[in-house]
């Protein structure tokens, strides 16, 4: 018998219902598919282990996130309920006067609960089942891959954590529901709506000046925001900013109301018109009693649609150029020798390399000079058949310093010829004092060779440069247009005044910065003056010889492991090999990257930031709206009297409505705008200090979160808006 | 004790008028409105609000309550009526037929000559707006606005031009004695300030008809007796046509008659005539007695 009149008061309280559920429905559909991640993996034919555990990362990222969105999820549904509570004070006293116990009361609400939760757990689950489906198809696209075999997949594991978490809540959420019920007193609940609320009243004066303070405190933020660039995060000015940006949003909120009331009631032809002054003086009330959550949703926005916008942007600065800075196979770097004691400043530089490297690392040095710096040659003779199977085209890089020529020698003519260009030198650091690297032509040729461009030439006499990294672009431009020349061993070399775009090795991205390209003849002069390399890259391209790209690159690891025995020193190898060490005591090789490896690892990455990206901008706009959407509905319900009062002064219910659609516009926009104004502040600097610098446009993943927050934020607007309607609909029509 | 159903009118029309035709009524009393009448006058001859044999029923086929009988009566243009009968009787139900909060059975309600019983809704809420002023128990004034606010609120529903409100506000508030708490809000009046607001408001839009629902109810003796001064000066000298329900006898010896309602019908009229309201609320309460009395021995 209880659990039909439980049932009946559900189906009654259907609109009530509505936006509780919808929150539950939200919060089970993502919570169920972004845990099911982990199991996504199947649908790919996963060649490496790197893949996987680029899989297995994301999926225990999102799980330890998903921590916190259980909680945050909680605290929303019991904020929720408790509006339902509220709103039934009444109902339930009745039912204590009529002699019902309050545990039987409490037991009804129960039922109630429980009834809600396993519905929308069901459909919640059903949505997250196919929500992960299309999560399926987003990951197929993060990974550049199609699906080979698509199949439905169901994530056991999800289903279960879903399951449990929610169970959870839900417990939470009875015992929360009983103590409420049992503890209340029957005559408050009984005269529940009898309950006056006094309406909050500030000094107009006082708002004014709040408001004033508030606008300046932001600017504020703005201005310490823009200076900082929000390069670094510990720079006191991005701390500034962000506390003066808290500070200012609080007053912004509290005077709020204050400042638009005291100005629009003295524009009399406004303010004394149909049902504005009603509509005004109703927002102000809840903007004025709930000004602190409204500060906390502005923050939530700004923090959420800013994630999500620059998350996006972040993955394009990390892997966007990934297929065009891994051009080869594979490159195998020699750092050669960093300097005494491992730091290249201790250096005299020039010639006297040499005899510290013969100092520090004679049995490096012993190897380079017997294979005349060639790195192929003991890696060839080392496993000479390996080689031959897996090797086809290769080409070495050598790179060389200018003896006591730093790159002053380019900027300062550069600042003469650009004087008002943003060279960027404050991020290029060092540079100034680093002495200028240059690469012989036909060593530039041979990598040019290797990805298919046509050869560079030179006159005697001349040099090129080489820059394709996006920091040094604007002061590549500005060296090529001031083209100034350059001293070596007493040769005068001229600029061509072009830019070469070609990336010497396999890189996390393009990392050419500044390289001139020299003839042989400048090279071999150098050498002859007793210059080592100051690193050397031999990049290789697989052969054709039918294995598969993982297959190549463990024999490239296995012809380095055979030149150089693992039981010496390590050096680095990457993610891939991170386990595998080659002697680094030994020439030629400190370091393996693997094109194939970066493409993964940015593929992964790129998961990993656009999942969570989208789980917490998802989760934090549906919390900041059901929150926003019950405040609404609670306002609805507890300003019913005041709409029967309009309705038999005489205003239609057009009138009524339209006063109402205002209220939630307003309601729901204002925390939306000032968070939009955040958004734009910090987007803008960031789009200008690196998304900018690094030639990635944000303009999709802002539109991507423009329609994610149309879609929840717009969604929550209008059932707020028609359940508030029916709320007001259904006080015209009592009695 | 219910009466006949099928018997078209009570014996005979309290105000003694007879049944006239709605639409010939709408013709000549849509304009036929008396500004000021001096007190205790004779009703007018056209009617202000004309009640023809209205029926409430409330319920199912199977159990129907009439809450009201088959109501006639008039009011004239510049009366003050009071509608008097103890709890059940049906005058609450009356004035929400007449105030077009709730709907009649049967029978017509004309007002201004204008039939109010079958306008749609949106002409109701018009209606509401333009021809009718509220003044009710609890003053329902709207707590988050400014007296000023609430007295304008009635003006600017009319559509009524921005300019010309201030002043209307202004003038209605001084002559209810509210002027000096029009920048108050509501929590910060005193009941009897909270009532004269809510006359103002339902004053300013010089509406056809006002009607009060129990207006003193929740006001302590002098600030009833203040409410009723004002009321009887809004009759008299601004010439508001007034019903007023009230089950206070005091209340109803400010009026011009005094209609009492038993059983969802008319049961008894008093005139005032020239009578002091000291004569006049004797009469009411050797009614009241009478009507108590009846009402103790049946049950």
């Amino acid at each position: 018998m209880y659990l039909k009149l439980a049932l009946r008061n559900v189906r009654r309280s259907v609109r009530d219902y509505a936006i509780y559920f919808v929150t539950l429905l939200f919060g089970v559909a993502v919570f169920y598919a972004f845990n099911s991640i982990g199991s996504q993996q199947i649908l790919f034919d996963l060649q490496s282990s790197t893949s996987e555990r680029q899989f297995e990362t994301t999926a225990q990222f999102l799980g330890m996130f998903s921590v916190v969105v259980a909680f945050v999820l909680g605290f929303l549904i019991l904020y929720a309920n408790q509006f339902l509570i509220r709103r039934r004070k009444r109902e339930f006293g009745t039912y204590l006067v009529l002699g019902m116990s309050p545990g039987r009361v409490s037991r009804i609400v129960l039922y109630e609960t429980v009834m809600v939760g396993l519905v929308s757990l069901a459909v919640g689950l059903v949505t997250g089942v196919l929500l992960s489906q299309g999560l399926s198809f987003l990951t197929a696209g993060l990974f550049g891959t199609t699906m080979s075999n698509y199949q439905f997949v169901f994530s056991q594991d999800a289903f279960f954590t879903t399951l449990v978490c929610f169970a959870a809540i839900y417990v939470v959420v009875a015992l929360f529901n009983t103590v409420t019920v049992s503890r209340q007193k029957l005559i408050n609940l009984l005269h529940a709506e009898a309950q006056n609320q006094r309406v909050g009243v500030r000094n107009p004066w006082v708002c004014l000046v709040v408001f004033v303070v508030s606008l300046g405190v932001l600017a504020y933020a703005y201005q310490q925001l823009i200076e900082s660039g929000l390069v670094m995060l510990d720079d006191p000015r991005f701390f500034r900013a962000t506390v003066a940006m808290l500070v200012g949003s609080l007053l912004f909120f509290w005077s709020l109301a204050g400042f638009v009331v005291a100005v629009i009631t003295r524009l009399r032809n406004v303010y004394l018109r149909g049902l504005r002054m009603f509509t005004v003086r109703q927002i102000a009330s809840k903007i004025n009693t709930a000004f602190l959550s409204l500060w906390a949703v502005c923050v939530l926005l700004f923090f959420s649609i800013t994630v999500f916008s620059t998350g996006m942007g972040f993955v394009e600065v990390f892997v966007g150029g990934i297929e065009k800075a891994n051009p080869y196979s594979a490159t195998l770097s020699a750092a050669v020798w960093y300097g005494p004691d491992g730091d290249p400043r201790a250096s005299a530089g020039g010639a006297a390399r040499h005899d510290e490297m013969a100092a520090e690392a004679p049995e490096r040095l012993a190897a380079a000079e017997a294979a005349h710096w060639d790195m192929a040659v003991p890696l060839q003779e080392a496993a000479p058949e390996l080689w031959a199977e897996t090797v086809g085209d290769y080409a070495q890089v050598d790179e060389y310093l200018l003896p006591h020529c730093t790159y002053d020698a380019l900027i300062l003519p550069a600042q003469e010829a650009s004087p008002g260009a943003n060279l960027r030198l404050d991020d290029l650091e060092s540079i100034r004092t680093t002495e200028i690297g240059v690469v012989g032509l036909s060593d530039f040729n041979g990598a040019r060779f290797l990805q298919g461009q046509d050869p560079v030439t030179l006159e005697a006499g001349q040099y090129a440069l080489a820059n394709n990294m996006e920091i040094s672009a604007e002061l590549a431009r500005a060296v090529a247009k001031a083209a100034p020349s350059v001293d070596v061993l007493g040769q005068t070399l001229a600029p061509t005044g072009e830019v070469l775009d070609t990336q010497l090795e396999d890189n996390a991205m393009t990392a050419v910065g500044l390289i001139l390209v020299v003839p042989d003849e400048v090279i071999d002069g150098l050498v002859g003056e007793g210059l080592i390399p100051s690193r050397s890259l031999l990049n290789v391209n697989y052969a054709d010889n039918g294995k598969t790209v993982e297959e190549n690159d463990a024999a490239l690891a296995a012809i380095v492991a055979a030149a150089q025995p693992a039981d010496m020193d390590g050096f680095e190898q990457g993610a891939a090999g991170a386990d595998d060490q080659w002697a680094s005591l030994l020439w030629p090789v400190t370091r393996i990257i693997t094109a194939n490896e970066m493409i993964v690892q940015a593929a992964g990455l790129r998961l990993m930031i656009t999942y969570l990206a989208l789980y917490i901008g998802f989760i934090f706009l549906v919390s900041t709206a059901a929150i926003l959407a019950i405040q609404q509905l609670s306002q609805a319900s507890d300003s019913s009297q005041r709409y029967r009062t309009l309705w038999k002064l005489g205003c239609d219910r057009r009138m009524v409505f339209r006063s109402l659609l205002v209220q939630v516009l307003v309601y729901f926009l204002v925390p939306l705008g000032l968070a939009v104004c955040h958004v734009t502040c910090a987007v803008g600097v960031m789009s200008e200090s690196l998304f900018n610098a690094m030639g990635v446009s944000t303009f999709a993943p802002i539109m991507l979160a423009a329609i994610l927050t149309l879609v929840i934020y717009g969604g929550y607007l209008a059932v707020t808006y028609f359940a508030s309607r029916g709320i007001v609909k259904g006080s015209l029509q009592q009695g | 004790m219910a009466e006949v159903y099928t018997e078209p009118f009570p014996a005979a029309s309290p105000t003694g008028a007879p049944p006239i035709d709605a639409f010939a009524r709408e013709q000549y009393g849509a304009h036929g409105r008396t500004v000021s009448q001096p007190s205790g006058a004779a009703p007018s001859s056209a009617p202000m609000l004309s009640v023809r044999n209205v029926e409430k029923m409330f319920g199912s086929r199977d159990s129907v309550t009439r809450a009201l009988a088959g109501v006639s009566f008039d009011v004239a243009a510049g009366e003050f009526v009071g509608i008097m009968g103890p709890s059940g009787s049906g005058k609450s139900t009356l004035l929400n037929c007449v105030s077009t909060i709730d709907t009649v059975t049967s029978g017509h309600i004309l007002v201004g000559g204008r039939d109010i019983t079958t306008l749609s809704r949106r002409q109701l809420a018009k209606f509401r707006r333009d021809d009718l002023g509220f003044i009710f128990q609890d003053s329902n004034l709207l707590d988050t606005l400014t007296g000023f606010e609430n007295i304008s609120l009635a003006l600017t529903i009319k559509g009524e031009p921005a300019r010309a409100i201030p002043g209307k506000v202004n003038a209605m508030a001084a002559r209810l004695g509210v002027d000096a708490v029009l920048q108050k809000y509501p929590y910060q009046m005193s009941g009897g300030q909270r009532q004269r607001i809510a006359a103002a408001r339902a004053m300013v839009t010089d509406p056809k008809l006002i009607l009060a629902d129990e207006p003193t109810g929740a006001l302590d003796s002098r600030s009833a007796a203040v409410m009723l001064e004002i009321m009887e000066m809004m009759n008299q000298q601004l010439g508001a046509t007034i019903m007023m329900v009230t089950h206070d006898a005091f209340a109803a010896s400010y009026t011009n008659r005094v209609l009492f309602i038993k059983d969802g019908a008319v049961f008894n009229e008093l005139r005032r005539g020239d009578e002091t309201r000291d004569v006049f609320f004797a009469r009411i309460m050797e009614v009241v007695a009478f009507l108590g009395g009846e009402a103790g021995h049946v049950s």
